[in-house]
């Protein structure tokens, strides 16, 4: 076996004969299917006898009627049809007999089939199958294995075979309470020591005489034990296969511990037909249970069809978990990407236990269906309903019958023929409980089968529940173990951010430490320059060399110290890089890794139903393509999606890094009041940074997914954006606020500075008029004063040609002009000076938008002022007026023109509200004292006085 | 001796006294030849004193016109209640004659109604600084008002919101809420008006057509003379010589007459209820009859140097360019003479500039849309050949043409020229108190001619004698030097 061990083939795991027991098997189903019938026989006669008794004690007992006679007959024709029916089914049993040759060729078929499913699950199956050997079975091995190893003597002990079977034994137990979550009991730890040392010891053993097989490959080892735990996981049958590969295999370790040849050939047999003894128990067992339920009805073989399909199914799914809970062991969970692996793994444990409690529960409900269906078919059996109704029948007639004797008894008895009434009556009670016989007899034709099914129903109910318990149980346990594995990432994610942080100060303090050193170093050597430049005072050219030197050192100690300091940052990068790597790295592709996994378990799945169907899958309207197809793009939404879980994560360690990162930079501000507030503005940016990042990812998380919970999460990011943006502009505009003031404060200096300015300006521009005024009037009073010498020059006859009034007004006129011009000027120029007056005291009081304000009021009120009420002729009395805010409050402003007065109120009031057209009696009136003129007339020769008085003159004439 | 009628009411009365007192006096003035007399406590008696009596009364004792006739001449005086005295079925009252100073106190007052609107070029004075101001100024104001009517729309719907939700506070909030509405309501109309006077007085910044009054001024004198029940004797001149601005409607009668005596240097007198206008100097006519043997000249009158001058207007820059004055001299004489004339030289218009088209095309426009909404709006446009201003308002322009709408350059300097050409004072020997033979005849011979050479004179009607000063005109006359300044 050794020498082939490399080329594994059908013969290295199974005999030639190995499938011989079950042909043999089958021929004794045959013969059980006759002792069945045999038995039916048996089961139905005595019913027969009883009727038949029942009839003759009827008969003899009673001979009554014609009637009675004829029910009799007719009850003799239904139990010939009874017995019709047994015919028929004993013609039934001649069929399945001929069906025995078929039967043989679909076993042979179905064992082919399971050979080629165990096949297909060897790859899988390599650490998990169900040790079909007991827990004693495995104490014994543990037990003998420890006795061995301990020294003890003793017959099994110093027995290859029985230490072999141990150490398989000690394995398979092992593995069970592996798969049963237990490998860290304390039987665990036993059973692994006691398999490390005996596995040790046999291989010594096998080293001696060659063997080397448990050391390579040992690829059929592992089959063969993948074998035992599908087979023995898969019921009665499987048990019975595996039971006869036991048995070969048994025999052929028999044959190797005798060590071959003629001894170990016979050794072989025996131990083959001990094992051999049991398979064919328990084949022969199963196949009576089988050929029970073929004889029974064609549906039997329908539902071992069922079962086995159940089976394989079964085998399946455990081989899968097996596999699972054997990684779930093999999980570090000290790492994200551990704990990602073991969640998914757990997770997948749990499905499959729940795909399997389905399946067994979806099983068993099909089963209740039967079982439910078979007793209402029962309780609706036309045949047991009528044997019911003839038992009854029978019964009520010979009931009826029984009273003759009874009334006889009754008769006799009056008679004082007791003895005789005693024995009509006692013929009476029997022929009552004949009767009652007769009634159960024909009722308990269905009865049993009923009572029997509704154990069954209540078994399987009682299975379904459980079931469905422990489905609960799983979802609850899987619910619990993943909120314990989000703890504990979201704990292994804190660790991390912490180690970053603690990286960064650790980097920080170094960095600090550094520098001190550096400067310490350095303000040594400048003491020691300090020292020897004291000590060297006068000798320039060796204070310069030092001094050379010391820039050279210095220079040598800074370029030291930046080196290190480089090397800290680099060694600190590579750090965090690492902390970062190995908190999410390793879970994204651990992720992806089994997203990929499971995709190719499906495809796998897919690929192997199409290949089954065939044909069948187009005629059902599936394309195995466009499925692939569609396949493939879930597995890539499947893949994007980790993706962007990961990148979600990493945008949020990210902004952890930022935020703790951000503390390190209070030393560039100069006050803890400067750093807050860049504190509360940059993690806002840092927050808005990320949220939009985290906006982007869960858009397309969404969008991959279609989770309604990405959408919340899309909200809540913009949320939180939105809140940032708020707390940027609240920051921003307090910023600005405070910028604001700042920049107003300036501007207000610079009006302020304008505003003097301006005054000066005025001032000096007034200066500049009013002299430019006196000089034009100065020019005027010239121009006039020579107007007036040279009217009097004209006068005189005295003006020269070239002297020319006519000129000199002309000038005095262009002066005027000019003068109005000033005048204008200096309008505009307080115009100028009001409005800059009036913006610096709005800016002061803090007016918005002050110079529009400004130039709004200075044109509305000028714009008033033009529409306010003109004096061209005067007035008595100013009494509308625009009043000049803040001034005194009889301060109004009017209109006046040139040559225009002005008189004071006090003045006024003394003229008593005159009339202005009066002014100019008054003023006559008060010219007008009497005045006497006097002339000469010489026409008449007279003298003329003239009296003026007021308007009234009198000429007196007095002639001489 | 013949006897002077005293006629009141065209009544003529024999009973009253002094009339032998009666004497005329003609005295001349640089603007008017005077006549006058005044006879003092003249006694009315019997008829007479019935007759002016109830005059006076029916009268309600204004002065009662009274005739003074004499030989078919004929003078109108005035008996004063104020100065009367009433007795017994006699009262003693003053008779003065002056028609000229009646003839003013009659057109005093009266305004011409023959003015006409007068559409001249208007192109105001734009200050940079002050456009660009209003131009901010409008904007602002703009905004302003925008945004005050949309706060106010906001106010006005929280307060209608506040009232509609069930307002419960007192019905002082509702007031104070109707109040700041009306404020605010008030101050955006300010702002608006603000705004509109704004954009007018942008507007006004480009060249316009102004609509203002005018007049010629003969015609305007011949106006307020008959209206007051007189004729005039008006040179041609006059109606040539036109009056514009905004208030030469309201120019009174006897500034236009005074206006006009100075234009044309003649004096004004009355003969027969017909305003004259005597000018040039002429020698006395009945020199040959008097008798004297030393006379004086006139240098006294006679001013070397005379200036006529027309009001500088400062608002309008246009016209500070003209001439202003007219110069006359006679060189070596002395004397100064200054003739004020209160109005302004008018410039005239005599191109369009590009801007002035785009105007018009404007006016155009409106007049268009005038024409298709049927509008009897008239909007003028800028034309040539009319006068041209600075300033919307200015003083009065006086200009001297045949017509105001076909102004040359000419016309600006005409009216000087034609004033100092009418500026031509005589050397003339002067004859004092000369007594002379002095009739009636004599009387309506002189005043029919102007008074011509007379200086004064006082005929004592009832002597036939009268006492007189006059001219004689010297052969040799000074040679006249006229400047346009």
């Amino acid at each position: 076996m050794a020498n082939h061990s490399e080329k594994l083939g059908y013969k290295d795991f199974f005999d030639e004969a190995l499938f011989t027991p079950v042909i043999e098997n089958i021929n004794a189903l045959i013969s059980a299917l006759k002792a069945l019938q045999d038995t039916i026989k048996a089961g139905i006669a005595p019913t027969l006898n009883e009727l038949r008794a029942a009839i003759n004690a009827f008969s003899d007992s009673q001979r009554a009627g014609a009637d009675q006679l004829r029910k009799t007959a007719e009850t003799m024709d239904k139990a010939a049809a009874a017995a019709k029916a047994y015919k028929k089914i004993q013609e039934e049993v001649v069929r399945l007999t001929g069906k025995k040759a078929a039967l043989e060729s679909e076993a042979a078929q179905e064992v082919a089939k399971l050979r080629l499913e165990v096949k297909e699950a060897t790859k899988e199956l390599k650490m998990n199958a169900q040790a079909a050997t007991s827990a004693a079975r495995a104490a014994q091995a543990l037990e003998l294995a420890e006795k061995a190893l301990r020294g003890e003597i003793d017959a099994n002990v110093t027995s290859y075979f029985h230490l072999s079977d141990a150490l398989d034994n000690l394995r398979e137990r092992y593995k069970s309470l592996v798969l049963a979550g237990k490998a860290n009991t304390e039987e665990a730890a036993r059973l692994r020591d006691a398999i490390a040392q005996l596995d040790s010891r046999i291989k010594k053993a096998d080293a001696m005489v060659g063997q080397y097989q448990r050391n390579v490959g040992n690829y059929a080892k592992s089959f063969k034990e993948a074998m035992t735990e599908f087979l023995g996981a898969s019921g009665p049958a499987g048990e019975a296969t595996l039971a006869l590969t036991f048995a070969v295999e048994r025999a052929r370790d028999a044959f190797i511990a005798a060590g071959g040849g003629a001894r170990g050939f016979f050794r072989a047999i025996v131990e083959g037909a001990k094992a051999l003894r049991g398979v064919g128990i328990m084949l022969l067992l199963e196949g009576i249970a089988k050929l029970l339920s073929i004889g029974k009805d064609r549906e039997a073989l329908e539902n071992a069809e069922r079962k086995l399909e159940l089976t394989k199914q079964e085998i399946l799914l455990n081989n899968q978990l097996a596999s699972i809970k054997l990684r779930i062991e093999a999980i570090d969970d000290d790492t994200i990407a551990g704990l990602a692996e073991k969640g998914r793994l757990l997770e997948a444990q749990a499905r499959k236990e729940i795909e399997l409690i389905r399946l067994r529960r979806q099983a068993a409900e099909e089963e209740l269906r039967r079982a439910s269906q078979a007793i209402q078919e029962e309780v609706e059996s036309p045949i047991n309903k009528m044997l019911a109704a003839l038992g009854k029948a029978l019964g009520g007639i010979i009931r009826m019958l029984a009273y003759i004797p009874r009334g006889l008894a009754a008769v006799l008895s009056a008679l004082q023929a007791d003895k005789a009434a005693e024995e009509l009556q006692l013929i009476a009670d029997k022929a009552e409980q004949a009767a009652s016989g007769l009634e159960k007899v024909f009722a308990s034709f269905g009865a049993g089968n009923i009572a029997q099914a509704k154990e069954k129903q209540a078994s399987l109910l009682q299975e379904i529940s459980e079931l469905s318990n422990r489905e609960a149980e799983i979802m609850q346990r899987m619910a619990k173990t993943q909120e314990e594995i989000a703890k504990k990432r979201q704990k292994l994610a804190e660790d991390a951010i912490e180690a970053l942080r603690v990286e960064v100060e650790r980097t920080a303090t170094a960095r600090q430490r550094l520098a001190d050193e550096y400067n310490k170093k350095l303000q040594k050597l400048k003491e020691t320059l300090d020292e020897y430049e004291r000590r060297l005072e006068g000798g320039v050219e060796e204070i310069q060399r030092i001094r050379d030197e010391y820039a050279r050192s210095a220079e040598l100690l800074r370029a030291e110290m930046a080196r290190k300091d480089a090397e800290l940052i680099q060694e600190s990068i590579g750090r965090l890089e690492k902390i970062r790597r190995e908190v999410f790295f390793g879970a994204l592709d651990a992720e992806i890794a089994a997203i990929n996994e499971r995709f190719d378990a499906f495809r796998g799945e897919l690929e192997s139903a199409a290949n089954e169907l065939g044909e069948e899958m187009a005629k059902l309207g599936f394309d195995v393509d466009e499925l692939l197809n569609r396949l493939e793009e879930r597995r890539q939404q499947a893949v994007r999606k980790a993706l962007l879980q990961a990148a979600e994560r990493e945008i949020k360690l990210r902004e952890d890094i930022a935020v703790a990162l951000l503390e390190k930079e209070r030393e560039n501000f100069a006050t803890e009041e400067e750093f807050i507030r860049y504190r509360e503005k940059r993690l806002a940016e840092i927050q808005i940074e990320s949220a939009n990042e985290r906006l982007n990812v869960l858009r397309d998380l969404y969008e991959a997914t279609g989770d309604e919970i990405y959408r919340l999460e899309i909200a809540r990011a913009e949320a939180a954006i939105a809140q940032a943006n708020a707390r940027l502009k609240e920051i921003a505009i307090r910023e600005a606020k405070e910028a604001a003031k700042a920049q107003q404060e300036i501007v207000r200096e610079y009006i302020r500075a304008i505003d003097s300015l301006a005054s000066s300006l005025d001032t000096y521009l007034r200066r500049i008029e009013e002299r430019q005024q006196q000089g034009l009037q100065r020019q005027q009073d010239t121009l006039k004063r020579r107007i007036a010498v040279y009217e009097g020059l004209a006068r005189q006859g005295a003006l020269a040609a070239e002297q020319s009034i006519a000129e000199l007004e002309a000038r005095e006129a262009d002066v005027v002009r000019r003068q109005e011009e000033l005048k204008r000027k200096a309008q505009r120029r307080e115009m100028a000076l009001a409005a800059v007056k009036t913006y610096v005291q709005l800016l002061d009081r803090n007016a918005p938008s002050p110079l529009a304000q400004t130039i709004r009021d200075i044109t509305a009120i000028s714009q008033f002022v033009a529409k306010l009420p003109t004096f061209f002729y005067g007035t008595e009395f100013v009494r509308d007026g625009f009043r000049i805010p803040g001034a005194v409050r009889d301060a109004l402003i009017v209109r006046v023109h040139e040559g225009e007065r002005i008189v004071p109120a006090n003045i006024n009031r003394q003229l008593g509200g005159i009339r202005n057209e009066d002014l100019p009696k008054v003023v006559q009136q008060g010219a007008g004292t009497a005045r006497v003129e006097f002339d000469y007339d010489s026409l008449t020769n007279t003298i003329v006085t003239s009296i003026t008085e007021g308007g009234k003159r009198k000429k007196i004439k007095r002639r001489l | 001796m013949r006897r002077i009628e005293l006629i009141v009411q065209g009544r003529p009365v024999a009973e009253w006294s002094r009339w032998t007192e009666a004497e005329i006096t003609i005295a001349r003035t640089d603007e008017r030849f005077s006549i006058s007399s005044a006879i003092e406590g003249v006694q009315l008696l019997d008829e007479a004193f019935r007759v002016v009596d109830g005059a006076l009364r029916a009268n309600k004792y204004k002065p009662l016109r009274v005739v003074l006739r004499h030989s078919g001449a004929t003078w109108t005086g005035v008996i004063d209640a104020s100065r009367a005295k009433w007795g017994r079925n006699r009262m003693v009252v003053d008779i003065e004659i002056d028609e000229l100073a009646l003839f003013e106190r009659d057109v005093a007052g009266r305004m011409p109604r023959v003015g006409f609107n007068y559409t001249l070029a208007l192109e105001r004075e734009g200050d940079r600084g002050a456009v660009a101001a209003s131009l901010a100024s409008c904007l602002l104001l703009l905004y302003a008002i925008i945004r005050e009517v949309r706060d106010l729309k906001e106010f006005i719907a929280n307060a209608a919101a506040h009232a509609a939700g069930g307002a419960t506070g007192p019905a002082a909030a509702t007031a104070y809420k109707i109040a700041v509405v009306a404020i605010r309501v008030a101050f955006i109309a300010t702002l608006a008006i603000a705004l509109w006077n704004i954009i007018t007085e942008l507007l006004k910044l480009l060249p316009t057509p102004k609509t203002t009054r005018a007049l010629n001024l003969g015609e305007a004198i011949r106006d307020v003379v008959s209206a007051a029940g007189y004729s005039v004797v008006l040179t041609p001149e006059l109606g040539k010589i036109w009056l514009v601005g905004d208030t030469v409607d309201t120019i009174e009668a006897t500034e236009l007459i005074v206006l006009a005596a100075r234009l044309l240097n003649a004096r004004i007198y009355m003969f027969n209820r017909e305003l004259r206008f005597a000018s040039g100097a002429a020698s006395f006519p009945l020199h040959n009859v008097a008798f004297t043997e030393f006379y004086s000249i006139n240098t006294d009158e006679f001013a070397g140097y005379n200036l006529v001058s027309l009001a500088r207007d400062h608002t309008d820059r246009f016209s500070l360019g003209l001439p202003h004055a007219a110069e006359i001299r006679f060189q070596g004489y002395a004397g100064y003479n200054r003739v004020d004339i209160p109005y302004s030289p008018g410039r005239p218009k005599l191109r369009l500039t590009d801007l002035d088209r785009l105007v018009n095309i404007f006016y155009d426009t409106i007049r268009t849309a005038n024409r298709i909404l049927r509008r009897r709006v008239d909007a003028p446009s800028i034309r040539t050949g009319v006068l041209i201003v600075g300033n919307e308002y200015f003083a009065p322009k006086i200009v001297m043409a045949d017509a105001l709408d076909s102004l040359t350059e000419q016309s600006s300097s005409a009216l000087l020229s034609f004033v100092a050409d009418r500026y031509a004072p005589t050397l003339c020997r002067v004859y004092e108190q000369v007594r002379i033979p002095f009739g009636v005849a004599d009387y309506a011979r002189l005043s029919a001619a102007g008074f011509p050479g007379v200086k004064n004179l006082r005929w004592a009607i009832n002597s036939d004698l009268a006492q007189v000063d006059y001219f004689v005109v010297e052969s040799a006359q000074p040679s006249k030097t006229t400047r346009l300044v």
